[in-house]
Formats: structure tokens, C-alpha cells, sequence
């Protein structure tokens, strides 16, 4: 039933296109969007989805209710709801809602549920028609991490500084939840348990997620040189999981936490005329360590990963814009051939097989957005990807995993 | 692969369309109340895309766009953005929950009424076009 409230509240509102932008009561403005795409890969299985095979499990839809207490405050609220192959499965979800207090141009006050702000694109990552690309860069914008890196429950503060400097920070707790534990966290360490027991009967039985705090802050300079515009942005949280475990019969709780991580994004956008340069550099540090009650299997761990990419975009015409990028991602910097053992998967025997190609993804992207009104947005988007990073082996099975694969995009955007 | 695109980029350039109103002929207004007799064009820019929310006095900022070839050539010229640029800034504003869709009029005597009656209001109109009760911002 709650699955369908939004899909209905999408029916009962006005669908004329000579209507604004919105339905203005003259106090509350109501704003949404909805989303349909299509995946089609001819090798693996990207991120979630069925890829291999075409899967249409790849939507959003968005609907947000704002309005003005006075002139200096302001309060607002969006649901929202998607899917990603197993990810979201049209869920809705409070995305955000907060109080906006504007004291003057250099300090702001949001208090409540509010949007994270790293890179340039964290805040508006499932916002389809505000962006070129169909897929935002994973070197950057990582699944895995999104849901505890997307929003946060707390107090941020913003404002304008002198010398074309801006400003973000907030604090809060993570609005992540037992999902956030996903699949691929789950696997890893009942692949830790299997690897430091030699014990196989490993099974999950349940996942306890505690909620921890999260920081960011962003800084953007809008420099002399008009439409440059340079930022610097940094999340840090930590996170507690405990896992049930059946391990031969005996129920174990085992500890994963995340002592800290941190991600630090760099970004360089450039306008000029009808073409976007962007630009932008992640490194993401995270310490994490496992305990596995009753057995020795206890490990700390240190990672440092991240990635880069750089994109171009043109617009030609009013309704017509073409974008490609480019994105290198690594697992570990320290290992970026894939040399470790832990780069495998499991054959439909339950054989582990080396693949160092899991430690990396090279991306070329190409995007093609047409914009045929301002209520619509189609866009095609084709990938040559070099490495399988993001490739599910989790919950498909990978008969043959391969290096290179291509993969279709393609999505169709309503705004109102 | 990239040879063809650099192809079909070049052949396609020269089909964008151009605006027939030019920065000569954009004027911007403000209510009497506002104090400022000029701005740059910095903080022109700065208002319209809802970085700058209060004039030097405090007092709040309401800025009121138009639509068609004014509204193009004015972020053209003050904005450096394209209609659609412009379009998907405030959206993502809207979607992040951190501004409200400014106000748009259809016609240039709709903006002047509003200007007019709003303390603390900015907005731009044709050079040519008769405006009372609104005082003329000079830009820097």
C-alpha cells in the first residue's frame, strides 16, 4: 500500500503542459519528477541490476512540498522512492525535510533530515534531468556508500563568504539504515569468517545497524575567471554493524565497524558559453575493524580508495546536448593490479577465482540528451568499461566474468 | 569513434540559436526602497541565482523573472547562462529543498507591478518600455 501512494499522487495532479512549473496554492508549491530507465550490458551484471539480461528495475520518482513561513524562513519536505536492481525496490523514503533560517547572506541555519554535500553532484545524484549523464562517475559517486553518505538528520550550516567563497557544514546522525549493510558488506565477511575459520557452514542470520554521527563541510570558490568555479568537500562518520551468524550450528554475533571514514572530493567545473568542463578527484580512507566472537578471527583493516574523472558537455541546441566523461576507479591505491587474494568470485561450482579486474573500473561514457520541452528529458548513454569494480558477483551468478564489457543506458525524465 | 564525434560537434555548432534581444536593451529595476543606485554585475548575478537573499539594510531580496527572448538575453548577458542552464540550476535548488522557483510573469507590465509593490524588489525589463513607480539600477 505505502509502495503505491506515490505513484498515485502522481495521477491526481494536473498534467497539462500549459500549466507552470507547479501547482503554487500561493503557499505551498508542489514540485516532482519521475524517472524510467532501462540497463543492458553484454557481459556481468552491473552494480544491482540484471544488466546481462536488459532490466527496466532502474526508476526514481519524487514528489516535495515547500513554503514560506516569512521571508527569512523557509520549510520543506520531499518523499522519494527508487530502484536500483535490489537497491530501494520503489520503497518510499523520506528524503528530506527540514526548516531553512536565513539570517543574512553569510550564515543560513537547516535543521532536520538534510542532503549531504560532497562533490558536485552527491546532493542531486538521484535527480536525473538536472545532469547530463545518465550514470554519475563511480569514481566519485560509489553505490556502496551511498546510503550512509547521502543524507544526514541533524544542523547544517551555509552562506556566502567574501572573494566568491561559499560554504556547507553539517553534523547529524546517519539516516542509513540495516540496509545500508549491503550485500556486498555481508559477503565480505562471511568471506572473512569462511577464510579465518576453514569453516564453511557460514550463514547469516540477521544484521543490526547502529547509527552514527556524520560531519561534512564544502567550500566552493567562484574565481575571478568567470563560470570557474573550484570546491573542496569532506565527509567523516563512523559506523557499527553486528551480524548474527550461524557458524556450524552455533549462533555468533560478529563486529564490523567502521572506525572512521573519511572522503575527501576536490572539483573543478568550468563554464563557457554552452559547454561544461568538470573535473573532480575522490580519496576515500576508511579503517574498519572485524571481531568474530568465540574465534580467532579478529582483523583491522586499512583502506585508502577512490578514483577520478573528467567530462566534457555541449549543448547545441535548446532541446539537444551530448556529454562524455571519463572515470578511473580503484579499490585500494595500494593495490591497483589486483594482485591480492581477496579480487575473487565464485564460479557456479563454489570455486574461487582469482580476478584482478575486480580492483579497478575505467569508464568511457557518451550521453546524448535530448530536451524536447521543459517538462521532459530522453537521454541514450553508452559505456566502454575496462574492469568490474561494480560488477554484482554477489547476487547473480557470473559464469564468466569479463574485463571488458559495454553497457546501454537508457532514461526517460518527467519534471513538474 | 572520436573522429566522428568531433564531426557531428562541428557541423551542428553553428545551428545555435541566437538571441535577438541584446544587452543594450536590458535595464534593471528595483523598488524605491532599495537604497543601492548601482550593482555590479557580479551581484546581479549572485541575486538572481539566490546566493545574495538581503540588501546592505537587511532587508530581504525578491527578484521576478520574465519569459521569452528578454528573459534569454538578460541571462545571457548578467547570468552567463543559457535558459536551460538557468532552468536546471533552480531545480536543483528545488530538489535539495534549498529555494522555491522564483517568480516568473509573462508580460514586462506584470514584473513592473510587482517591482513596484514589493519593498525590496529587483527585476529587468526592455530599455524601451515605460516604468513607474520603479527606480533605474545602474550596472557596473
Amino acid at each position: 500500500m505505502k509502495k503505491h501512494i506515490l505513484w498515485i499522487s502522481f495521477l491526481l495532479l494536473p498534467t497539462s503542459m500549459e500549466m507552470l512549473w507547479a501547482i503554487d496554492t500561493k503557499e505551498v508549491q508542489i514540485h516532482g519528477f519521475i524517472s524510467q530507465g532501462v540497463l543492458k550490458s553484454d557481459h556481468n551484471n552491473y552494480l544491482s541490476v540484471k544488466s546481462e539480461k536488459g532490466s527496466f528495475e532502474f526508476n526514481e520518482a519524487g514528489i516535495n512540498f515547500t513554503t514560506r513561513l516569512n521571508d527569512d524562513l523557509r520549510l520543506g519536505i520531499q518523499f522519494f522512492a527508487r530502484d536500483l536492481g535490489i537497491y530501494g525496490n520503489d520503497n518510499i523514503q523520506l528524503d528530506w525535510a527540514y526548516a531553512d533560517y536565513r539570517m543574512n547572506n553569510h550564515l543560513g541555519i537547516r535543521i532536520g533530515k538534510i542532503k549531504v554535500a560532497y562533490g558536485l553532484y552527491n546532493e542531486v545524484r538521484d535527480y536525473d534531468s538536472v545532469r547530463t549523464s545518465i550514470m554519475l562517475p563511480m569514481s566519485i559517486y560509489t553505490e556502496a556508500d551511498r546510503e550512509l553518505l547521502s543524507s544526514l538528520k541533524g544542523i547544517s550550516i551555509y552562506g556566502e563568504l567574501p572573494y566568491g567563497l561559499s560554504y556547507q557544514a553539517g553534523c547529524g546522525a546517519t539516516t542509513a539504515r540495516e540496509s545500508s549493510a549491503g550485500d556486498e558488506i555481508k559477503y565480505y565477511v562471511g568471506e572473512h569468517i569462511k577464510e579465518n575459520t576453514n569453516i564453511s557452514d557460514v550463514s547469516l542470520l540477521s544484521t543490526e545497524f547502529k547509527p552514527d554521527f556524520i560531519t561534512f563541510a564544502a567550500i566552493q570558490w567562484q574565481t575571478p575567471l568567470d563560470g570557474l568555479r573550484l570546491g573542496l568537500s569532506q565527509i567523516m562518520g563512523s559506523a557499527d554493524f553486528t551480524f548474527m551468524y550461524d557458524i556450524m550450528g552455533v549462533t555468533l554475533p560478529v563486529y564490523l565497524t567502521f572506525d572512521s571514514l573519511s572522503n575527501t572530493v576536490g572539483s573543478i567545473e568550468y563554464m563557457f558559453g554552452s559547454t561544461l568542463l568538470t573535473a573532480e578527484l575522490s580519496s576515500v580512507i576508511l579503517k574498519s575493524t572485524i571481531e568474530v566472537e568465540s574465534l580467532s578471527a579478529d582483523e583491522a583493516d586499512k583502506k585508502n580508495f577512490g578514483g577520478v574523472y573528467v567530462g566534457i558537455s555541449h549543448r547545441f541546441l535548446e532541446w539537444f546536448e551530448i556529454g562524455t566523461h571519463y572515470s578511473v576507479y580503484y579499490t585500494d591505491f595500494d593495490d591497483k593490479k589486483g594482485e591480492d587474494e581477496d579480487y575473487f568470485y565464485r564460479d557456479d561450482n563454489n570455486v574461487k577465482i582469482h580476478a584482478a579486474h575486480l580492483a579497478w573500473e575505467k569508464d568511457l561514457c557518451m550521453t546524448l540528451r535530448l530536451d524536447p520541452n521543459e517538462y521532459w528529458t530522453i537521454k541514450l548513454e553508452g559505456h566502454k568499461i575496462n574492469g568490474t569494480a561494480f560488477v554484482d558477483i554477489i547476487n547473480y551468478e557470473n559464469k564468466d566474468l569479463s574485463e571488458n564489457f559495454f553497457m546501454f543506458a537508457g532514461k526517460i525524465s518527467y519534471n513538474f | 569513434m572520436c573522429k566522428y564525434y568531433i564531426i557531428l560537434l562541428l557541423l551542428i555548432s553553428p545551428l545555435c540559436t541566437a538571441t535577438k534581444v541584446a544587452h543594450a536593451d536590458i535595464i534593471i529595476i528595483a523598488n524605491p526602497s532599495v537604497t543601492e543606485k548601482s550593482l555590479s554585475m557580479d551581484d546581479i548575478k549572485k541575486i538572481f541565482l539566490g546566493k545574495i537573499v538581503k540588501w546592505p539594510d537587511n532587508t530581504n531580496i525578491h527578484f521576478a523573472l520574465l519569459t521569452g527572448e528578454t528573459h534569454k538575453a538578460f541571462l545571457k548577458t548578467y547570468i552567463k547562462r543559457s535558459a536551460i542552464q538557468y532552468r536546471n540550476y533552480w531545480r536543483k535548488m528545488l530538489f535539495t529543498g534549498k529555494g522555491i522557483i522564483p517568480k516568473n510573469f509573462p508580460t514586462e507590465q506584470e514584473l513592473i507591478q510587482f517591482v513596484s509593490k514589493t519593498n525590496g524588489a529587483i527585476g529587468y525589463i526592455n530599455a524601451g518600455t515605460k516604468a513607474e513607480n520603479v527606480k533605474i539600477i545602474s550596472v557596473h
